[in-house]
């Protein structure tokens, strides 16, 4: 009856979305007639995530005006670069070779991969591409956001089912993280923060945050439990969130690994001593099959499965503008 | 609109009096803010033509991002007493009318608001008809480990649903020496709320009264803004509460003790929760 085994479960994430706000549209079409003008070249942007807060709502990817200059430095939230690319003509942004965009991208993930800069930060893992047409007579946008993502050959499975942080740790020990991850992005910056480990140490209930770069220090050694601590802007209960995905591919890559990583997708309200929406989930890894047979880099997927665009009129806003301005 | 610029800025506490601010209150009771809610920041605009002189330079506004907005406000049921204290505090047109009209009025707010259906879930699979696609898919490369997105109601489920955003600012308003609250807001989909949408989202036809579209002082966009003009008198009826309060509940060994001025927003906010139930901005444990 071994038939009746049943098949390891494929882990799932949840995709991010992007959040654009209004004043980058018009920093936007500024830039398109100013500076941009006819030329159609990749920008670089930035934009920003916090970890889940709300018990329903993820957090977005926020993209602001500022999100041409620098990448946001605000409590909470984690920078993430970003490729801008904005067509002349709406026939262009259909025909547009979407995948080569995002594979750019995506290479240029593997390469932080590769040499191991990742390691000191794993914000680098994570990156966004938005292919835009901006129609600066109606003010209208139509766009599309995707998310590089590394996919292994196989895909990696559950271990475990996904269950709240509680579970593991006590509230003490979920204190002394949240301090240990404030405490690690003081030091070392957001970028390096969005990803970090988690040690407890067997026969103690004491429990350590450390870089990510201690890994090969930290796993493995006698008498200690691990977990890899990603900053989670996924609120689903049972369901990681995308930042998870090229950082298991990394780890299974660079350390070589056949076997199970705990991960702590970790959720903090901002601002609040509060990670009690954390889940740990256990995700079988294969460094053998993360690349296909013959290749030298995995397929880069992350756009939305759909080939939908969407729209934003700021048209009516514009109008407001004018009445309201008009009135004063 | 003239004689605004001809008003004197505060500079000596009128806050027990009035309930108003000076412009370092309002920065002192911003910081508090900051501090305490992080999630809420100072920023400066972006264009140096709007710089407020009598502000510091990195402190001129208030502002959170993002703020969750699951349901719509005037959909919700109304609690008879609550509303009562909400027309106190809303109701901009109340010195023209008299007493007994008021009354009338409130009955018939309360009707109205709660034979009111609850919108229909999002259709999130019937694409408007003029969806612009991309000409082929065969570029997208399949996924199977992306979770298909849920679009279960609110209430009844706790898994992923798409919300309604806002991003809320908090101005200092020189004329009426009050805070002022700010509204811009974008639908689930990502694009901005015109004003009929945002109206959805403020408590129960008081909307019309109280709140208006202007541009922003800092941002130079449209927003939704909740007029000011009743906020000192508000604030002022919740200090002379919490200092009574407090004299009840034993003060401090006879000595005259006063609500410090740098709590004001967060007890502004407490109420400007009445008028925005549904935007899910974090006040935290703060008890009143």
């Amino acid at each position: 009856f071994f038939f009746a085994m049943s098949a390891p479960t494929m882990m799932q994430f949840e995709q991010l979305s992007c959040r654009l706000e209004v004043p980058f549209w018009f920093e936007l079409e500024r830039r398109k007639l100013h500076e941009y003008k006819d030329t159609m070249f990749p920008v670089t942007i930035w934009g920003s995530y916090s970890t889940a807060g709300h018990q329903q709502i993820s957090s977005p990817v926020t993209v602001g005006a500022e999100g041409f200059t620098a990448p946001a430095a605000s409590a909470f939230t984690f920078p993430i670069q970003g490729t801008l690319l904005n067509t002349n003509t709406v026939e262009e942004l259909k025909r547009f070779d979407r995948q080569r965009l995002l594979s750019t991208a995506g290479a240029d993930i593997w390469a932080t991969i590769q040499d191991g800069r990742w390691l000191q930060k794993p914000g680098t893992l994570n990156r966004f591409v938005l292919l835009c047409h901006a129609d600066l007579k109606q003010h209208r946008f139509l766009h599309c956001t995707g998310f590089p993502v590394l996919l292994p050959a196989r895909p990696f499975t559950r271990a475990s089912q996904a269950a709240p942080v509680s579970d593991t740790f006590s509230l003490d020990q979920q204190n002394t993280i949240h301090a240990g991850v404030g405490e690690l992005r003081t030091s070392a910056g957001p970028d390096a923060s969005s990803a970090f480990l988690v040690t407890l140490l067997q026969g103690s209930a004491t429990v350590q945050v450390s870089p990510l770069s201690a890994w090969a220090d930290d796993v493995g050694r006698e008498g200690r439990t691990v977990w890899l601590g990603v900053a989670d802007p996924c609120a689903q209960p049972t369901v990681a969130g995308w930042p998870v995905r090229n950082l298991l591919l990394a780890l299974a890559h660079h350390f070589r690994l056949e076997g199970v990583v705990r991960v702590l997708c970790y959720r903090e309200v901002p601002g609040r001593q509060d990670i009690s929406r954390s889940i740990i989930v256990d995700v079988a890894v294969s460094a053998a099959e993360v690349l296909r047979g013959g290749e030298f880099q995995p397929t880069y997927a992350g756009w939305p499965q759909d080939n939908k665009l969407r729209t934003v009129d700021l048209s009516p806003l514009m109008d407001e503008e004018k009445l309201s301005s008009s009135s004063a | 609109q003239v004689a605004e610029f001809f008003i004197p800025v505060k500079t000596s506490s009128s806050f027990q009096e009035k309930g108003v601010l000076t412009p370092e209150e309002f920065g002192a009771a911003g910081d508090l803010l900051v501090s305490t809610h992080p999630s809420w920041s100072w920023q400066a605009p972006t264009d140096p033509s709007r710089l407020t002189p009598f502000l510091p330079p990195t402190k001129q506004f208030l502002i959170i991002k993002a703020v969750p907005c699951l349901r719509r406000a005037n959909a919700l049921n109304v609690d008879a007493d609550e509303e009562a204290v909400e027309d106190d505090w809303l109701d901009t047109h109340k010195d023209h009318r008299a007493q007994n009209e008021e009354v009338h009025e409130m009955t018939v707010a309360e009707s109205t608001v709660t034979s009111q259906p609850p919108p229909p879930p999002a259709e999130e699979d019937e694409d408007p008809p003029d969806m612009e696609t991309f000409d082929c898919t065969d570029a997208v490369v399949a996924d199977d480990a992306v979770c298909a997105p849920r679009t279960a109601p609110a209430e009844s489920s706790a898994e992923f649903v798409k919300s309604r955003t806002y991003d809320l600012t908090i101005t200092y308003d020189k004329y009426y020496q009050t805070p002022r609250v700010w509204l811009f807001g974008y639908s689930e989909e990502g694009a901005p709320l015109n004003k009929e949408e945002i109206f959805q989202d403020i408590f129960s036809d008081y909307s019309n009264k109280t709140t208006s579209i202007e541009t922003h002082p800092y941002l130079g966009l449209p927003c939704v803004s909740i007029h000011p003009c009743r906020h000192a008198e508000m604030m002022k009826r919740m200090i002379d509460r919490l200092n009574e309060r407090y004299q009840e509940d034993g003060g401090a060994d006879g000595v005259q003790m006063m609500m410090r001025p740098d709590l004001y927003l967060l007890v502004f906010l407490k109420f400007i929760q009445a008028v925005i139930p549904t935007i899910e901005y974090d006040l935290g444990a703060i008890d009143l």
